[in-house]
């Protein structure tokens, strides 16, 4: 290793002081205690790197601040195109600047940080000897970092590599993780860690999307193009987020960045789809994104007097735009839209129309306060609607859906010392429930809500010592309808055991409000209701412990168990008319629910090299009770899946890249029959031959699996970098269980099983300009 | 925030927290493409087992050979005759004719509250229809409005079926109307069986083109759980009155000239009648039943039970679960109802 060039201090140059007494004030008021702790100060270091000969900038140069006073405070970051780095949120104090880059002599200087912001620029000497000490403090740093249990982090690039029909689908993506699993082939639907969809917040950059599905759950509305990634906290999440019993997907869409314009092209056998980016003044950026099914001229031309073929697309529209001031200070606004649109004609006294689709608007203002504080605040608006209108020999049939979120949320993040942490934010919350139902032009249900829902939390991240973090948190609640007021603790417990194990630990109390009241299997007409005053909210309690060993950057290997109590849970009630008196959550939910789950999953992870993937396997339990179901009895529902096992593999060579995917589950429970009878129906004095049904999901669909294989090649595009691929989607076509219907015609038991979908190729290609 | 990784180029790039990537080069091993093609086929052959199964797989006998009523009392009628069967294997083709009769059963009687009314049954011997029917002594009883009866049903073996049922209060509907297209205004009101003595006046009367306006009742809501509508083609030979473009012969074949509603609140005291509930000209009789709760959790729990048969993901879904019999020692149905009624001749669009 060459020996590092030392530098000598240079004076900083420091700029914009201001005061941020008021929040200071405020997080006194949350924290109660600050008083008793004299307060450090943080700060922005930022800098270009240069080459010395040429003087031009030099991107990817790894630069490590670490506090002479307490090395164990580090921060990390790399160089951008322009060469420029940030640490942001150091402690104010005299710090040993390491900067490395492969092919570059590592570079020691010392550097006095000040607030709010020093400049220091880096030079480095090019040398032919490769060095990558500062990696270590860089993989350090960022392994202190993942002491969270249940929280995964996928890249774009890890994304796009996941095999999938057509294009990548983040949602879908998840589905290959141990712990997640889909409702079927055609669904977006998440089954985490044995919660049903509902219980897990769906987020894009932070906002709720209520039915995140196109295609009736075929795709998700989140254009892969536009995704940098997706976080899912599976379990025990912390309490910055709220409002679900089970797990969080956060989805993080790309922030603009490029200074010239640039774009994605992207075309498939389903979709065609476009996104650019480009700057907007001296400190703006901005984004576009465009995605749309080209499916129509294909179905037209196929529909023809004999064959009744329905009109189908999609489309989605996303803008964003940020703006990055000198100070730290970013204000972001994006935007989107996407709609589904089915129509089918039958003849001039029947049709069906479906239509649905998720807006979703916000803004946000981001600032570093001179005393170490982040400030974040944003304002959002997001829209689920559907209208769907069906028409059978002259009957009209109409029934729509609404929810409107319109949320508010400020975020504050104080660096109390070089240890410690301290988060807190509010977020309030006004709804808008709208379900209409008219039958015969008549209405049937006609229910409007207007509830909000004001939370606020408190997080503590401590870092007790070298490789132990502690975090603690509360968020407290307030919903309107039936005024309720919720505490709900959570914590976790991060333990570095040497430099290749951690363990983990941590747990929580959550309540669920909103509850997805959903047909099986397809995603398109589902909708939210509250539970109001008539039904208690739901409530879990969840308990994880995990263990990981990371020997090498190369691979991982994680277990974790988990506990999960349900309590006051619900269930969409079948056997609710079709125009109740009551529309409230004691008319259309079983109440009262209680159950638990609990499960084992391993995973091992190949990160580096040619040959990448995991391998994951889940042993999982899951029960529900409810006083009105099978008889009371504990039962299973159906997602519960014993037996779960997920493959990624990919393989890169030159500029092929091969990639196979392989899941394996238990399958599905089922209600089957267990005797037949007859009743004479008083209504029309027709004798039915009906069937009993056995004990709730009692028996099981046939073990689920499939594999799905990927092949693409890198070329070039008229000098643009492009990309084809070829998919296969379940790759051996076997023809997986869906769900069992009875058919008692002829007084015979026929069994019908459906199944789900079969071999489907796909092509695509994309291009980068 | 915690590191994670893609890949650009063969390289591992980290992510640290500020979202920046670090490389970092790493040797790496490169697999065999022949060892990745044969790991593939591997599995690929593996995998590849068939779908197909016994359909009896999906069959689990266990109730099999438990009593199951059939008796519902309808108000101002003689207590009906009833039919009392086992459960069956649904493995096996259904037996409809198996029923109990005179050598299964030691006594079966209904009663009101006070014991003022004890109807006693007896099997139909003379016909061998299946069915039990009230003793020439009781058969005099009427059902009263608003009255608990019980029902109880010894066998030969000792086994004892109890049920009770709480009549609704008597059911008429005021007004059969109707409505223009949009179903805001009266077009026409229609003529009643208590109007006119004969029916067949009636049907003169009710002379309706297929698809004009809409059919509603209109009546004092009764303090029932809901209704049903049942409606009954009278002309076996009629012609279809629907045409529809996406049909073909077997979809004809398969429409029925009696058919029922699900169960349906209503509410605000009205009821209309779908169009696409009729297929054939001719006459029709409609019928409003008032439901007790009995039938009513019968009809609503039981997947399958009249038209109002569950949605997509058929019987074995979600909603396929035991029903609301309210039947001690068996399952089955021990309801009442109140019934209004009218009369309507479907022309066909001209």
């Amino acid at each position: 290793m060459a020996k590092p060039i030392v530098g000598t201090e240079q004076p900083p140059t420091s700029c914009c002081p201001t005061s941020a007494t008021l929040w200071l004030s405020l997080l006194l008021a949350l924290t109660g205690s600050m008083g008793l702790v004299p307060l450090a100060r943080a700060a922005l270091l930022t800098g270009q790197v240069t080459d010395t000969q040429s003087g031009e900038a030099l991107d990817f140069v790894n630069v490590v601040a670490i506090l002479i006073a307490d090395d164990n405070q580090r921060k990390g970051a790399s160089s951008e195109e322009d060469g420029v780095y940030r640490l942001e949120n150091l402690r104010v104090g005299t710090y040993r600047l390491l900067s490395s880059r492969i092919g570059y002599t590592t570079r020691e200087d010392t550097v006095r940080v000040v607030d709010p912001v020093t400049r220091f620029d880096v030079r480095m000497v090019e040398d032919a000897i490769q060095v990558s000490g500062v990696d270590v403090f860089g993989d350090r740093l960022a392994k202190e970092k993942e002491l969270q249990p249940s929280v995964i982090q996928i890249d774009r690039e890890v994304l796009k590599s996941l095999p999938s029909i057509g294009e990548t689908d983040p949602l879908k993506g998840l589905q290959f993780l141990p712990g997640v699993q889909a409702a079927s082939d055609i669904s977006t639907g998440l089954y985490i860690r044995g919660g049903g969809p509902d219980q897990t917040l769906v987020l894009v950059d932070e906002v709720p999307i209520y039915n995140p599905t196109h295609a009736f759950g075929f795709f998700s509305t989140f254009n892969g193009d536009l995704v940098d990634g997706v976080k899912l906290y599976k379990g025990a999440y912390p309490a910055e987020y709220g409002g679900r019993l089970g797990a969080v997907v956060d989805v993080q869409m790309r922030e603009p960045e490029s200074d010239e314009l640039t774009g994605t092209a992207g075309l498939s056998t389903i979709t065609s789809r476009l996104a650019l980016e480009g700057r907007a003044g001296d400190r703006g950026n901005w984004i576009l994104g465009a995605r749309r099914t080209f499916l129509e001229p294909f179905l037209n031309a196929i529909r023809n007097e004999d064959n009744e073929i329905p009109s189908y697309y999609f489309y989605d529209l996303n803008a964003g735009y940020k703006w990055s001031g000198r100070n730290g200070d970013k204000v972001k606004a994006t935007a989107y839209s996407g709609r589904d649109n089915l129509r089918f004609d039958l003849d001039d006294d029947s049709y069906l129309q479906l239509r649905w689709g998720n807006t979703v608007l916000s803004t946000s203002y981001s600032h570093i306060f001179a005393t170490a504080f982040l400030t974040d605040f944003s304002l959002s608006v997001s829209e689920y609607e559907s209208e769907n209108e069906v028409q059978i020999f002259t009957t009209p049939i109409l029934f729509s859906n609404r929810v409107l979120d319109v949320s508010l949320r400020g975020d504050v993040t104080y660096e109390w010392n070089s240890s410690r942490r301290l988060s807190a934010g509010v977020l309030g919350s006004a709804y808008e429930f709208e379900f209409y139902q008219e039958f015969n032009e008549k209405a049937q249900v006609d229910y409007r809500k207007k509830p909000y829902d004001v939370s606020a939390f408190l997080q503590d991240d401590w870092q007790l010592g070298e490789g132990t973090r502690l975090q603690t948190g509360v968020r407290a609640r307030y919903f309107s309808d039936g005024a309720r007021r919720l505490l709900e603790p959570r914590i976790s417990l991060g333990q570095r055991v040497g430099d290749d194990w951690r363990v983990k630990l941590a747990g929580g109390i959550y309540h669920q409000y909103l509850q997805l009241v959903s047909t099986e299997g397809f995603s398109a007409g589902d909708f939210y209701l509250p539970i109001d005053d008539t039904a208690d909210p739901s409530r879990s309690a969840q308990a994880v412990l995990g263990v990981e060993y990371e020997p090498s950057d190369t691979y991982k290997f994680a277990a974790e168990t988990y506990y999960t109590d349900l309590s006051d849970i619900v269930a969409f009630d079948n056997r609710a008319t079709g125009d109740p008196s009551e529309f409230d959550a004691e008319a259309i939910f079983v109440t009262n629910g209680t159950g638990w789950s609990s499960g084992l999953e391993l995973f091992a992870d190949k990160r580096v090299g040619d040959v990448t993937g995991w391998v994951g396997y889940t042993l999982g339990y899951t029960r529900r009770t409810f006083a009105e179901l099978n008889g009371g009895r504990e039962f299973p529902p159906k997602y519960d899946r014993r037996h779960d096992i997920n493959a990624i593999l990919n393989w890169r060579r030159g500029r092929w890249t091969y990639g196979m995917a392989f899941v394996y589950g238990t399958g599905q429970a089922f209600t089957p029959a267990s005797a037949l009878y007859t009743v004479r129906n008083p209504a029309d004095h027709q004798y039915e031959v009906l069937i009993l049904a056995g004990d709730r999901n009692s028996a099981r669909l046939l073990p689920y699996h499939r594999v799905d294989l990927t092949v693409s090649r890198d070329f070039q595009f008229f000098g643009s970098d492009a990309k084809w691929m070829f998919q296969l989607f379940n790759a051996y076509s076997r023809r997986n269980e869906w769900f069992v219907q009875y058919d008692t015609e002829d007084l015979e038991t026929e069994p019908q099983v459906f199944k789900m979908l079969p071999l489907i190729p796909s092509i695509g290609m994309e291009v980068e300009f | 925030m915690r590191a994670h990784g893609d890949h650009r180029g063969g390289r591992r790039v980290l992510r640290m927290p500020t979202g920046t990537p670090i490389p970092i080069r790493i040797p790496t091993r490169s697999l065999d493409v022949c060892g990745f093609v044969v790991g593939a086929l591997v599995l690929l052959g593996l995998a590849s087992c068939s779908t197909d199964r016994d359909p009896n797989d999906l069959l689990v006998p266990r109730d099999v050979g438990v009593l199951t009523i059939d008796a519902v009392l309808t108000v101002s009628k003689p207590f009906p005759p009833m039919r009392i069967s086992r459960t069956g294997s649904p493995s096996e083709p259904f037996d409809v004719g198996d029923v109990l009769r005179a050598d299964d059963i030691a006594e079966i009687r209904i009663r009101n509250d006070d014991s003022s009314v004890i109807v006693r049954y007896t099997y139909d011997t003379a016909g061998n229809s299946g069915f039990w029917v009230p003793t020439s002594g009781d058969s005099q009883y009427r059902v009263e409005p608003d009255t608990r009866y019980e029902l109880i049903v010894k066998t030969e073996a000792a086994e004892l079926l109890r049920a009770t049922t709480i009549t609704p209060p008597p059911f008429h509907v005021e007004d059969w109307v109707i409505l223009d297209e949009a179903g805001q205004e009266v077009v026409r009101q229609l003529t009643t069986f208590d109007d006119v003595g004969d029916p067949a006046e009636v049907f003169r009367a009710n002379e309706i083109v297929y698809a004009t306006g809409l059919l509603e009742a209109r009546f004092d809501r009764p303090d029932v759980p809901a209704f049903e509508v049942g409606i009954f083609s009278l002309d076996l030979g009629s012609d279809y009155v629907i045409d529809p473009d996406f049909f073909d012969e077997e979809d004809f074949e398969s429409l029925d000239r009696v058919g029922s509603s699900p169960p349906i609140e209503s509410n605000d005291g009205t009821l209309r009648l779908p169009w696409f509930a009729i297929f054939f000209e001719g006459r029709y009789s409609i019928k409003i039943y008032a439901m007790d709760q009995n039938w009513y959790d019968l009809a609503r729990s039981a997947p399958g039970f009249g038209d109002g048969s569950p949605g997509f993901g058929g019987q074995a879904g979600d909603d396929f679960e035991r029903p609301i019999f309210h039947v001690e020692g068996g399952i089955g149905l021990f309801g009442s109802t109140s019934v209004d009624s009218i009369g309507f001749d479907v022309q066909p669009r001209p």
